[in-house]
């Protein structure tokens, strides 16, 4: 079998490519709007003017933080209502559909508990705002545990929870009322 | 050694997906039925224009009119007079016949169909035809002939068999016809059919399985499960695990070489007959043979006739008779079999006993033939599971013995509590060192009441100590094993009490009264199941009705309360905890006649009550719908509806035709039928037999055939899937690689 590779492969791995194509056209467009070219240390005035206005900047930018860690901490909230729905309309019939999106109910939550880092960290290493992500971690705790609740809830529906007598009756020992004699009737 | 292990896995997998389906549908195929006339034909008439024999015997205190194919001898129809005819005759030149009664009155049959008829009976004589014209006939020594009624030169003859006991019909018109039925002293009538000198026609039928006084069950045992079981019990003996693994790996690999062996090392063969793909008309009787020992379902019935004749029949085989013995023995009261010493105990009533040693079930020799001294019989139970009896004498005497010969008493028994019943009493006794009995107590009745039915609880094992509700609360069974049931009837207020009593102390436990004017005309009944017992009767108030009564015991009604405790030993004679009960009233549109439990292997299963009817069907109703627990629609809760099984109380119980496990099979039961259940191996399904005046087994599974393969169930086709799909995984594995690779080396395929 011959082997070919991709045509768009093979120039990019040929250096006299760039060469045999004609690049003005790219060479004279515009930069993308924010991309200019800096100079660096041309005009110290003009920075120092500047760094009021970075503040302000800042201040915008710690509070777009906050906001989106609130949010962070809502997106589990917003299932809260479906799963309630969900898990009241599929009933409590032993199918494996519903028993494996009742056990999802409880590992999901307990999954994003233990990854809460990962899920915040766009908005964590920021001392000033450190106490507002605080607050919005422990909410977003607070949201996890209740879908958890309602997967433990649903799980108890089904009956597939071990707290009835029921449950640990193969456990309970009979009563021997006939040690060491016999007895029978006719 | 790594390729024979694996060869080995392979081998027990496929062989584990091999197991072979029985059939669902086995209505006519499974069961059977014996049809018995009667151990001796009053009368036989015969009726030329239909080709039909009719016998005329009797069945209890009434008689049976059976019809029969005269050229075949096949039954066609009988049926039972509601008199007793004590004599017949055939009226000339038509097709009825007359029966007269012992009130001396006369009654006309047509004898194509068996309908009562109007005849005309003036100047009729009355003129019997029971016993047969021997004028011209000489009965010698195993020749019968016919002689010229002129000439009285011999026209032709009949030759008769070894053991002829007597000529019950003759007839011949002195030129070329012959018809006889002669009865032999084994009950076999044979009937024979002579033209110009030629035996045309002979047929006989068997009647040596009538008046049957005990049975039993023998189990015909695999001998191919045996070796399996040495395998698996020399292995058990080895204490290295690795040895015993190595054997386990030996064995397999011999057991494949067999395989290969046995199949010429041809791959197709092989593989055929691990999947047994043969098509169904070729499962042969080998085979099925060998399905009917692996489940269990192979099993001998043994019949014992008050006249000594022990038949062994096969249930498998629509209840051929695998073998028959004469005992010189009358009145036998039971027939018992000890499955470690392979012998049958037959006892009769004067206290004679014959054992019969048998080698696996088959050829019976007899062992021992003597005489119990102490008077004759009354009673006589085997102690279960061990091969000593009960004996009640005639003069009231009791005893434990074993037919061994040695002393039985307190001392090989262990302390033993006895408890005896007859239509006045209760009697508890416990067992002494000479194997006599000492009275502990007594249950006297008065003198206008009588014991009617009596039960004990079956010693049970218990799967499930609780009752698991809806709500997943547990009600508590009581499972104290010693105790019977018994129904008192008094006479003068026409009451029926219900009792049960603990058989150690006497001490009545649960009571309780019927006062809607029972009719002990018809049965009463009373069986006793693990936690619960179910009674029958025949109620005249407010309508005349058949009722069906459960009561279940259970420690309390308070849900997850248990009072007994498993730790501490209980003794029954000082703190007994009393039953709290439950109790619901039925009624059935049939009447009752017998009652029985079905038993299956492990008892788990639920229980059916089987019910024999008077009209000569047998059905079963499952447990769960005798329940003393249902209750009116408008009351369950939710909870209660959750619970397994539960349907509201609705007091009529339906015959559903699909319980009939007759089907359309008419059974005489006769007064004195049994039916009993053997649990089979397979858990789902027990074997039935009911013995009375016919005989019929057959298989129910009261929950369903839940351990059989469908017989729709398409072995082949999933098993090949499954061989495409791993084939598919093999092709599928390294084209896909190939193709990852090839995407990160950016190449084209």
């Amino acid at each position: 079998m011959s082997v070919e590779p991709f045509e768009w492969a093979v120039k990019l791995c040929n250096l006299k490519e760039e060469e045999a194509t004609d690049s003005s056209a790219i060479k004279t467009l515009p930069s993308p709007p924010g991309y200019g070219v800096v100079e660096v240390g041309k005009n110290q005035h003009e920075s120092q003017g500047n760094k009021a206005t970075e503040a302000i900047r800042m201040k915008e930018l710690n509070n777009l933080l906050a906001q989106k860690a609130m949010s962070i901490a809502m997106q589990p909230a917003k299932s809260i209502p479906m799963n309630m729905i969900m898990s009241y309309m599929s009933g409590t019939s032993l199918q494996i559909i519903p028993i494996m999106a009742a056990l999802m109910l409880l590992s999901g939550p307990l999954k994003a508990i233990f990854s809460i880092r990962a899920a915040f960290k766009p908005v964590l290493g920021n001392k000033e705002i450190q106490s507002q992500v605080n607050s919005a971690m422990f909410l977003y705790i607070v949201f996890q545990g209740a879908l958890m609740y309602i997967g433990i809830r649903k799980l108890n529906a089904m009956g597939l929870i071990p707290n009835t007598k029921s449950d640990w009756l193969t456990w309970e020992l009979p009563v021997d009322y006939n040690i060491g004699r016999k007895v029978f009737a006719f | 050694m790594i390729l024979p292990t694996l060869l080995c896995i392979v081998f027990f997998y496929l062989k584990s997906f091999t197991v072979s389906a029985v059939f669902a549908d086995e209505a006519y195929i499974v069961d059977w039925q014996i049809q018995n006339i009667g151990s001796s034909y009053q009368c036989i008439i015969n009726d030329d224009s239909n080709n039909v024999l009719v016998v005329l015997s009797d069945m209890d205190d009434k008689s049976l009119l059976t019809y029969l194919n005269e050229t075949n001898g096949r039954l066609l129809s009988r049926h039972l007079l509601d008199f007793k005819a004590i004599d017949a005759m055939q009226v000339k030149d038509t097709s009825n016949f007359l029966l007269k009664d012992s009130y001396n009155q006369i009654h006309a049959f047509e004898s194509e169909h068996g309908f009562p008829t109007e005849l005309n009976l003036d100047g009729v004589k009355f003129k019997s035809s029971c016993s047969p014209n021997f004028k011209n006939i000489n009965v010698g020594n195993q020749v019968l002939e016919v002689k010229d009624p002129e000439t009285s030169l011999i026209l032709f003859n009949a030759t008769l068999p070894l053991n002829y006991k007597a000529i019950k019909f003759l007839e011949t018109d002195y030129a070329s016809l012959l018809k006889i039925l002669i009865e032999t002293d084994d009950a076999r009538f044979i009937f024979q059919s002579y033209k110009n000198g030629e035996l045309i026609d002979e047929w006989e039928k068997d009647e040596s399985l009538n008046d049957i006084a005990d049975f039993t069950f023998i189990e015909v045992t695999d001998k191919s499960i045996d070796t399996i079981a040495d395998d698996l019990a020399a292995e058990s003996n080895i204490s290295n695990p690795l040895k015993a693994y190595s054997l386990r790996v030996s064995n397999n690999w011999r057991r494949m070489m067999s395989l290969l062996q046995r199949n010429n090392y041809n791959p197709g063969k092989i593989l055929t007959e691990l999947l047994s793909l043969q098509p169904d008309d070729e499962m042969d009787e080998s085979v099925t043979t060998e399905l009917n020992l692996k489940f269990g379902f192979s099993k001998y019935l043994v019949v014992v006739t008050k006249y000594g004749t022990v038949s062994a029949l096969d249930i498998t085989k629509k209840g051929s008779i695998v073998w028959q013995f004469h005992l010189d023995m009358n009145n036998v009261l039971s027939i018992e079999y000890n499955d470690q010493t392979e012998e049958l105990t037959v006892v009769a009533q004067d206290g004679t006993f014959n054992i019969i040693s048998t080698d696996k079930a088959l050829h019976p020799v007899l062992k021992t033939s003597k005489r119990l001294d102490g008077g004759s019989i009354e009673l006589i139970k085997r102690v279960p599971d061990q091969d000593k009896y009960f004996v009640r004498f005639t003069n009231q005497e009791k005893r434990i013995i074993s037919f061994e010969g040695q002393v039985v008493g307190s001392k090989d028994l262990g302390k033993t509590f006895v408890t005896d019943h007859t239509e006045h009493d209760v009697f508890g006794h416990v067992v002494k060192e000479d194997g006599s009995v000492q009275d502990t107590w007594n249950v006297k009745m008065s003198s206008h009441e009588k014991i009617v039915a009596f039960a004990a609880r079956e010693d049970y094992s218990p799967v499930n100590i609780g009752t698991v509700l809806g709500n997943r609360d547990v009600l508590y069974k009581y499972l104290y094993p010693n105790l019977a049931g018994f129904i008192v009837l008094n006479e003068k207020t026409q009451t029926l009490f219900i009792n049960v009593i603990d058989t150690v102390t006497g001490e009545l436990l649960h009571t309780q009264a019927q006062k809607d004017k029972p009719d002990t005309q018809f049965p009463v009944n009373i069986i006793f199941g693990e936690n619960w017992f179910i009674y029958s009767y025949f109620s005249t108030e407010p309508i005349p009705e058949q009722k069906l009564v459960v009561v279940e015991l259970y420690e309390s009604l308070t849900a997850n309360e248990r009072i007994s405790t498993p730790d501490t030993f209980m003794n029954s004679s000082k703190s007994l905890i009393k039953p709290a009960a439950i109790s619901k009233a039925y009624f059935f549109p049939e009447i009752i006649k017998t009652m029985s439990l079905s038993h299956t292997k492990y008892g788990i299963t639920t229980q059916a009550l089987l019910l024999e009817l008077e009209s000569g069907q047998i059905t079963y109703i499952p447990k769960v719908v005798l329940s003393a627990r249902r209750k009116p629609e408008s009351e369950m809760t939710d909870d209660d509806k959750k619970e397994f099984m539960a349907s509201p109380y609705v007091p009529a119980i339906p015959l559903n035709d699909h319980f009939i496990i007759t089907h359309y099979r008419n059974l005489f039961t006769g007064a004195n039928s049994r039916l009993a259940s053997v649990a089979t191996n397979l858990e789902s399904t027990s074997i039935i037999c009911d013995i009375g005046h016919d005989i019929f087994c057959t298989r129910i599974a009261p929950s369903g055939q839940f351990d059989m393969m469908s017989p729709t169930f398409e072995k082949g086709k999933l098993l090949g899937t499954i061989v495409v799909l791993i084939a598919l995984c093999f092709y599928l594995r390294p084209s896909v690689s190939t193709k990852k690779l090839k995407t990160m080396w950016l190449v084209k395929d």
